[in-house]
């Protein structure tokens, strides 16, 4: 299996009472879909693949990429970009896909790269701007503003395929 | 605590099975004694355990099943149609009330109130109880082993005659008095709790005791008993062996000496206390307490009717070196023990998930030795004479290992078939009709799974039979059959595959209304000509009930096409056979395993995907098959019999558009299991192969015409078609109309319908 | 010294809860299946005490009692049966065979652990 592996475990940080009596801290994992910087909560990451050839569903939302066998487990990819309504994505050798544990269902995130792991403080998480499409903000928790640049915090339970969207 | 409250549970069912094993074998006049047993010993068993976790109705219950079990045990009541008939009853309700009990729900009393009252009118045993009181009751009696007082003159001959028996007192409460009544003694009136009843504080007692050699047979020792009273406060002993013979006179089986004890009982020791020091000496010993030092030191006078003279002749065990091996003890444990029917199979319990993992790491296993071996021929490695032997014996291995592994999760049918036959039964008392289920093959192993999702479809089944298959008691008698109707319950592995039949002794099939009704429903024309196997498979089709009044039993709005399509969903088949007069046969056939398939592998629209053998009859290619086109968008292949419907897969899946020509491809003939035959267009077949199956549904949804999804050699995904599920897209009597074509256009197989 | 229990009873479930039982009183216990199997493990146990159920496969609690008594080493075994029945009658047969007392089911833990110690040494 030709791919790079990263397993994201970052020892959780030391933090005083004081520094935590302002809110918990949170570890999210950045990336990048359609040029655009979002981000998950690190408990739903189970491990960062490369992209590999999917097998083709039928009957399965456009969004749905196809299946990907992670050791021996059969699960779906979903094209992110498309999810959040920005474009389908044009898969290259670079793209990566995270594999995600949501609602007991293990499933792929396609993306264009993982940028990092933050930790961040839950309070820090600011609400969707108005200006961003229906669309996008069904998937969208909220911001965080990391280094001068805005980070959407991805609502994982929202992007699993929906079952009334697989019948023909 | 709930971990033995969780193995009571699961022990509650192994013993549900030997009692409705033994059922069965009484129900066909066997009435081997061992088999009443084991019964009485599980009815027993779960009323102790039940007892221990404090699950009263199930102990009242299952104390009155026990009593009637023993009745028959003891050949006090003969086992007849009608005690077995309410063993069956009872039995299904014990297992109801230990479903009960597992959830923590309340059973229906009035139920099991009319259950009991039938048990204790045909038990023998007296004491009818109510059952949330029977366990109280129990534990009352239990408490209660205190002397029993009885005041019996029986006069110094009788007392001489059971002096010159070895084992004078047996043991029983009676023993105890006949040794105390007479006694004139200080203590006289033995259980006088005068001296004790209404004192506050501790009192000196004086007790004398002298043993029997019963007791010193039985494994007590006097000097534990001393102990033990010791523990209840300050004692003092003395023996008295004026009773001791000369050596040379001298048993060493009879006890000669007789103690004398001062207690001075420590605060809140009662005499009841004390007396419970010699609960299980009491009738092999005789002992006196009193709170009265005695006057003089007259002791053989307390002791007079019980005769033993003292003397110690050290009681325990001699010779340890005669002991003979002990190993030896099974040998002569007697004729009992000559039979072994309850041969204990060593088991473990193991939580089914660790199984999984266990298969799907196996799978994985197989499957990577299939990546190897590719990669290895594709590297030109396999001509390697070495390499090529130890691959081989890779492939073995796995191979083997696949196979037992996936044994494990293989169970007999018996508890499947136990709750099919309890069904048949209450259908049969519904619907008033007397019947017999026979079960064969019992211990045919099937998938767990399987199992599981087989008693949903098989009851439906098996109330059919009760309902529309056998016909009333008077309307056999009339027919010549016998009174009471036989279904039969089987199953058997052939050429790899599980059959599961349910027959009937019935009527069969009513053919003539089967039609009428799929008429009157406008599911076929009345000119379509049927042969009776067509008539019947009418049956299966979605929404059909020949029952205009429908019926309580079967008519709960699932069909025989609900019953078609949960064993599709196994991997299975359903047949049906039916003789007017003489009954119906159901059929169901399924794969050994649900983690395996035998596939055959063909591209379409450039993917990969496996079509399961077990639907493929044949295969052609489109350069030699007998193609016609039919209107204006269909194909049909002639085949030697007919025509049939030429779908392409790819499709037929959403993959590509339905091709205007048909090129150099490949057919594949697939058949169902209603005989319904279609010939899917592939682009190429690649080989057959055996794969390890993945569901889809675990991480993503069922799909229409995909079964699962497996992975292949090169670690690529390639997915299961379900060929039963793309058939049916098309319409019922496709065979019918194919052979005749002219009538109903056929629909497209374009889009897969939803489920 | 740890005293060693073998305890007789074809009930798992009751096998289990004599063995918590006993294990928490601070017993070493040896557990066996039916009569035969107690018989069978009597040897290399080599238990201070038997408790043993009536109602077995194979061999029952009396026929268990009766075996043990005909060896000499045993003797002197102390022999507790458990049974559900209280009935005087079934702890005469019990003592008939040679049980040194008997614990009636549902056993009460302390009752157990009395029972024993009265009869062990």
């Amino acid at each position: 299996m030709s791919s790079t592996m990263t397993e994201p475990q970052i020892a959780t940080p030391e933090h005083t009472a004081t520094e935590r009596a302002g809110d918990d801290l949170s570890e999210i994992v950045t990336f990048a879909v359609g040029k655009q910087g979002f981000c998950i909560e690190i408990e739903h990451v189970l491990e960062i693949r490369g992209w590999t050839k999917t097998t083709v569903l039928p009957h399965a939302p456009d969004y749905v990429v196809g299946l990907m066998n992670l050791r021996g487990t059969v699960l779906p990819v979903i094209d992110l970009s498309l999810r959040l309504g920005l474009g389908k994505t044009e898969t290259t050798p670079r793209h990566v896909i995270i594999i995600t544990h949501v609602q007991d269902r293990t499933l792929g995130l396609l993306v264009e790269a993982v940028s990092d792991i933050l930790s961040v403080r839950d309070c820090e998480m600011k609400p969707t701007p108005d200006v961003a499409s229906p669309q996008t903000r069904a998937f969208i928790r909220g911001v965080y503003s990391v280094a001068e640049s805005l980070v959407r915090a991805i609502d994982v339970h929202q992007v699993v395929p929906k079952a009334d969207g697989l019948a023909a | 605590m709930s971990d033995l409250r969780d193995s009571f549970f699961q022990e509650c069912d192994d013993l549900m099975e030997v009692l409705n094993d033994g059922l069965t074998a009484l129900d066909e006049d066997d009435c081997d004694p061992e088999t009443i047993n084991a019964m009485f010993r599980s009815v027993h068993s779960i009323k102790g355990g039940a007892g221990a976790f404090g699950l009263d109705a199930l102990v009242g219950f299952s104390h009155a099943m026990e009593n009637l079990l023993d009745d028959v045990r003891s050949g006090a009541i003969r086992p007849n149609a009608q005690v077995t008939s309410l063993l069956f009853v009872a039995s299904d309700h014990l297992s109801d009330l230990i479903d009960h009990a597992r959830e923590g729900t309340t059973a229906d009393m009035s139920r099991a109130e009319a259950i009991l009252n039938d048990l204790r009118n045909l038990s023998t045993a007296p004491a009818p109880t109510v059952p949330g009181e029977l366990s109280a009751e129990e534990q009352e009696v239990a408490a209660a082993f205190q002397p029993l007082v009885l005041d019996l003159d029986l006069g110094p001959d009788l007392g001489d005659d059971l002096g010159d028996d070895p084992g004078p007192n047996l043991g029983t409460d009676l023993g105890a008095d006949l040794d105390s009544a007479p006694d004139p003694g200080p203590g006289g009136d033995l259980p006088d709790l005068g001296p004790f009843r209404d004192d506050g504080g501790p009192r000196s007692m004086t007790i004398t005791f002298s043993a029997s050699e019963d007791l010193f047979r039985t494994g007590n020792d006097p000097a534990l008993l001393f102990r033990a009273l010791k523990a209840l406060g300050e004692l003092s002993v003395a023996a008295d062996d004026s009773q001791l013979p000369p050596l040379a006179q001298l048993d060493a089986a009879t006890s000669y000496l007789t103690w004398r004890l001062q207690l001075d009982p420590a605060e809140g020791v009662t005499r009841d206390t004390v007396e419970g020091v010699f609960e299980f000496v009491d009738g092999i010993c005789t002992y006196d307490i009193s709170s009265t030092p005695p006057v003089v030191s007259e002791p053989a006078a307390a002791v007079s009717s019980g005769a033993q003279p003292p003397a110690p002749a050290q009681p325990a065990p001699a010779a340890p070196a005669a002991a003979p091996p002990v190993t030896g003890g099974r040998a002569s444990c007697g004729p009992s023990s000559s039979r072994t029917s309850a041969s204990s199979r060593s088991t473990i319990r193991v939580e089914l998930h660790k199984v999984d993992r266990l298969i799907n790491l196996v799978g994985e296993l197989v499957i990577g030795e299939a990546m190897l071996r590719q990669s290895m021929s594709e590297q030109g490695l396999t001509s390697h004479g070495e390499v090529d032997v130890a691959m081989g014996q890779l492939r073995q291995l796995s191979g083997f290992l696949q196979e037992s592994v996936m044994t494990i999760r293989a169970q007999p049918v018996r508890g499947l078939f136990h709750r099919i036959s309890r069904i048949a039964r209450e259908a049969g008392r519904e619907a008033g009709k007397s019947l017999k289920l026979v079960t064969v093959g019992e211990a045919t192993e099937l998938d767990k799974t399987v199992t599981e999702r087989l008693t949903e479809p098989l009851t439906h089944m098996v109330r059919n039979a009760v309902d529309h298959g056998l016909e009333r008691p008077e309307n056999r008698i009339e027919a010549g059959k016998p009174e009471r109707g036989t279904i039969t319950l089987s199953a058997a592995h052939r050429s790899g595959r599980v059959l599961i039949t349910l027959s009937d002794d019935g009527g069969g099939i009513d053919r003539v209304r089967v039609r009428r009704v799929a008429e009157e429903k406008g599911l076929i024309s009345p000119d379509d000509d049927l042969s009776d196997s067509d008539i019947d498979n009418l049956l299966f089709l979605p929404g059909f009930s020949t029952n205009a009044e429908v019926s309580k039993l079967s008519g709960r709005g699932v069909g025989m096409d609900v019953v078609r399509s949960e064993i599709n969903a196994l991997g299975g088949r359903v047949s049906l056979q039916s003789q007017p007069g003489e009954g119906t046969t159901v059929t169901i056939s399924l794969p050994l395993t649900l983690a395996v398939l035998e596939g055959m592998i063909v591209t379409v629209a450039g993917e990969t995907m496996v079509v399961p053998t077990s639907a493929l009859r044949e295969t052609f290619r489109t350069d030699e098959a007998a193609i016609h086109d039919f209107g204006a968008d269909a194909r049909v292949l002639a085949v030697h019999d007919g025509y049939v419907p030429i779908v392409d897969l790819g499709a037929a899946l959403g993959f590509r558009e339905e091709p205007d020509t048909i090129t150099r491809q490949s057919l594949l003939l697939i058949e169902n299991e209603t005989g319904e035959r279609t010939a899917l267009i592939v682009d190429a077949i690649r080989g057959q192969h055996e794969v390890v199956i993945k569901g889809l549904e675990q991480n993503y949804y069922q799909v229409p015409g995909i079964a699962a999804a497996t992975i292949l050699g090169d670690g690529n995904i390639a997915l299961i078609v379900d060929t039963d599920q793309l058939m049916s897209s098309q319409p019922p009597v496709t065979r019918a109309v194919a052979d005749k074509p002219a009538e109903v256009p056929f629909r497209s197989a374009h889009a897969c319908p939803a489920q | 010294m740890t005293k060693k229990i073998l305890a007789v009873d074809d009930s798992r479930t009751m096998r289990g809860l004599l063995e918590q039982a006993l294990r928490s009183a601070g017993f070493e216990v040896e557990l066996a299946e039916d009569g035969v199997d107690g018989l069978d493990k009597l040897g290399p146990a080599n238990p201070d005490l038997v408790i043993t159920d009536i109602n077995m496969p194979r061999l029952d609690g009396f026929g268990v009692i009766e075996e043990i008594r005909k060896l000499d080493r045993y003797r002197a075994l102390p022999i507790l049966v458990l049974t559900t029945e209280s009935g005087s009658d079934l702890k005469d047969r019990a003592r008939r065979a040679g049980a040194t007392g008997w614990v009636v089911k549902p056993f009460d833990e302390t009752k157990l652990v009395a029972a024993i110690s009265r009869i062990v040494a």
